[in-house]
């Protein structure tokens, strides 16, 4: 299983619709692979809250009106938050009876009030467990490092240096939704409290944008990327169905599959895309996929240049997370670096890359594994 | 619809590039569509109030339209989509509060919009205010593409062209009889009065009463939903029936209602207005105690007195006069 091209939009506050994103997705990664839109086999289309904030639901058959001609199989997948990786998923499995199969992921979440997004957002959440008695995510993923500060005597400064870190990679990447702004240290600290202990910077902005991936079953270039696995698994709805909130079980688990069946080991893997929705869950998360010990991902060096560069693009948190375009724009961001056509954000290693992606609370989640084309 | 100038693909959504080859995109305006088939839906929906009709058209080129109208019979031409409205001309005399809410109204949708003025000094400010309200619910783009929508004169002959003339002049009888007499002269199209309390069969110019109705919108235009749309004896039910149309496209709720002073809703707030105003001549009530009686009593979004300073006192003391005349009259 290959990876044959990518393309994504900018990610920010968009003019563009819906269609005007899919399409501008769809005809960049169509031009990277190289393949004409009648040998597209099938089509995934990843998207979360459509059918809630805007009441178009059916994405699957608009590829029908952006590909004119197209009337081949096209499937619209959510998972929530891990919508996009998990339509990658599901891809690689309809490889088995396809050459070539797309995948678009797309959100349009800006010109509303933010407590419009942060309800539908919150659907995503246990109805009568969590949202009816006042949970939403910020507030969701405030407990979780509520907790981790007390168990691992971590600072709120862990999540200060994440924050920097993944603004100043997005500050070298054109299409991120901060890539203008540079913030410093004191921004970030002083910036106000959301949900306590989470401040402003801790938590992934409100964005437009689409970003799609053609999957191929064999190799037709020398620049087309491996896939080794891609693995989802899930967890309870809720996090009060769950024993220790601060171990991703989901991740956990669809982790030790894709390790498995790629044949290799966390310290393999030269980057990482991790589902930083808010900085402290990069370090839960790179905790659960096991790259260290519980309680240690805030010693690992993860800049760009460092050992083991974690979110090269900016993460969701300064790259952007527009929902449904999420999990396919970090496969996106792995197979530019895994190619070596990532300029200035480059890293030298790049024999690995591993994506993760979660839904929710981490209910769902989803881990693939990339093989670079140069084993530096 | 979007076409590449090569490959000859379609598109319904604005694209710039083809993807299947290196042609040009083209945008082709669309037109000459004619009704297929119509339902008339009788249960609605939260979005679509019933009950109204929906129409199927198409322009006999692959191309089909969906839209909300008015009864109208099979192979019936209607105006079609995106920028659906910019073949209809309207006409908006007075540049005053009304006057410039309803020319936004009708920009934000896409007509064309002559507004015409006394004060050749006033274009500037017309066209200002005009601009800053369509830019606070429209992108830089759209803003852009609706206010070269906008004509503004002050020549009643640069009203010829209009398909409907709204007069929103002050509530004078005889300015406005005076203004919607020229307009008669110098149109041939509908002519409606914005007059909130003045019977429109005294105001309809001698040989245009056919033509001539009452389109009265609420202050503030862009929030307020309704519209009397007032008929005399002498209207014709077409034009009943295109000014409903017409009012649904700009998103309104209208109301037929038979001439008479004051409409419906006048008539009655008037008395409402009279009686708050005499009970605080009587030392019954303060105002601000009677618009707090009458919000938490009758759950009214605002009190009588709130209502005044709304509406404008002038414009008030106008309905009041026209309404006790009428009645000194009868």
């Amino acid at each position: 299983m290959f990876i044959r091209g990518v393309g994504r939009t900018k990610f920010g506050v968009l003019r563009e619709q819906i269609p005007q994103l899919m399409y501008e997705a769809i005809l960049n990664a169509k031009k990277d692979a190289k393949i004409s839109v009648e040998d597209i086999d099938a089509c995934i289309v990843s998207n979360f809250f459509g059918g809630t904030i805007d009441n178009q639901s059916h994405l699957n058959s608009l590829i029908a009106s952006l590909l004119p001609g197209f009337d081949k199989q096209s499937i619209r997948v959510e998972s929530a938050c891990a919508s996009g990786g998990a339509a990658f998923n599901l891809a690689t499995k309809l490889l088995n009876n396809y050459e070539n199969v797309l995948v678009v992921g797309v959100e349009k979440m800006t010109n509303r009030d933010v407590s419009t997004v942060t309800d539908a957002l919150a659907s995503a959440a246990d109805l009568r467990l969590e949202q009816d008695n006042g949970l939403t995510y910020p507030a969701a993923y405030a407990l979780i490092a509520s907790e981790y500060f007390d168990k691992y005597g971590v600072t709120h400064e862990a999540l200060d240096r994440i924050s920097l870190k993944n603004h100043e990679n997005a500050n070298k990447n054109p299409l991120a939704h901060f890539y203008h702004k540079k913030v410093t240290l004191n921004e970030i600290k002083e910036s106000p409290v959301v949900c306590s202990p989470l401040r402003l910077f801790d938590c992934s902005p409100i964005s437009d944008g689409a970003a799609a991936v053609i999957l191929s079953a064999t190799k037709s270039s020398e620049r087309d990327v491996e896939i080794l696995s891609s693995e989802m698994a899930v967890d309870t709805l809720s996090i009060t169905q769950r024993e220790d909130i601060i171990k991703m079980k989901a991740t956990e688990k669809a982790s030790k599959m894709a390790f498995n069946k790629a044949s290799i080991k966390p310290n393999d893997i030269s980057l990482a895309e991790i589902h930083d929705c808010f900085t402290i869950n990069e370090l839960v998360s790179l905790e659960s996929i096991g790259f260290c010990k519980f309680g240690k991902a805030s010693d690992l060096n993860t800049s760009i240049t460092g050992e083991f560069p974690v979110n090269t693009d900016g993460g969701l948190k300064a790259d952007g997370h527009p929902i449904g375009a999420t999990g396919v724009a970090q496969i996106t961001e792995l197979v530019t670096q895994l190619r070596g056509e990532a300029g200035d954000r480059q890293v030298k290693k790049r024999a690995y890359g591993l994506a993760h992606n979660i839904g929710g609370s981490g209910g769902s989640a989803v881990v693939t594994i990339l093989k670079g084309n140069i084993y530096v | 619809m979007f076409e590449c100038s090569n490959c000859h693909r379609k598109w319904n959504h604005e694209i710039k590039e083809c993807i299947y080859c290196d042609g040009n995109i083209v945008e082709n305006k669309l037109s000459d569509f004619k009704v297929l088939y119509s339902s008339e839906v009788l249960s609605g929906s939260k979005k679509h109030n019933a009950p109204y009709f929906l129409l199927l058209a198409d322009n006999g080129n692959e191309k089909k339209l969906i839209k909300r109208g008015s009864d109208v019979a099979r192979g019936t031409h209607i105006i079609q989509d995106y920028h659906h409205n910019e073949n209809i001309i309207v006409g908006v005399i007075g540049s005053g509060k009304m006057g410039i809410g309803i020319a936004a109204l009708l920009i934000d949708n896409w007509f064309k919009t002559i507004v015409k003025t006394r004060d050749n000094n006033k274009k500037d400010t017309i066209r200002e205010s005009l601009y800053s309200i369509l830019s606070k619910s429209n992108d830089h783009d759209n803003t852009g593409k609706k206010i070269q929508l906008l004509k503004i004169t002050t020549d009643f002959n640069d009203l010829a062209p209009c398909g409907l003339v709204i007069e929103c002049v002050s509530e004078d009888k005889e300015i406005k009889r005076k203004v919607l007499e020229k307009v008669s002269q110098t149109t041939q199209c509908t002519i409606a009065s914005n007059t909130s309390s003045i019977p429109i069969s005294y105001l309809s110019p001698k040989g245009a009463e056919n033509r001539t109705i009452g389109l009265h919108f609420f202050n503030p235009v862009n929030k307020m939903k309704l519209v009397e749309v007032v008929k005399t004896d002498s209207t014709p039910d077409r034009l009943i029936k295109d000014a409903l149309y017409f009012c649904e496209r700009l998103g309104k709720k209208p109301i037929v209602v038979h001439d008479s002073p004051g409409f419906i809703v006048n008539r009655l707030l008037m008395v409402q207005l009279k009686e708050a105003i005499k009970m605080v001549e009587e030392g019954i009530a303060s105002k601000e105690e009677i618009d707090e009686a009458i919000k938490l009593g009758l759950n009214h979004v605002m009190g009588p007195f709130q209502i005044i300073s709304l509406i404008g006192e002038d414009v008030v003391k106008d309905i009041l006069e026209t309404l006790d005349t009428q009645r000194l009259e009868e």
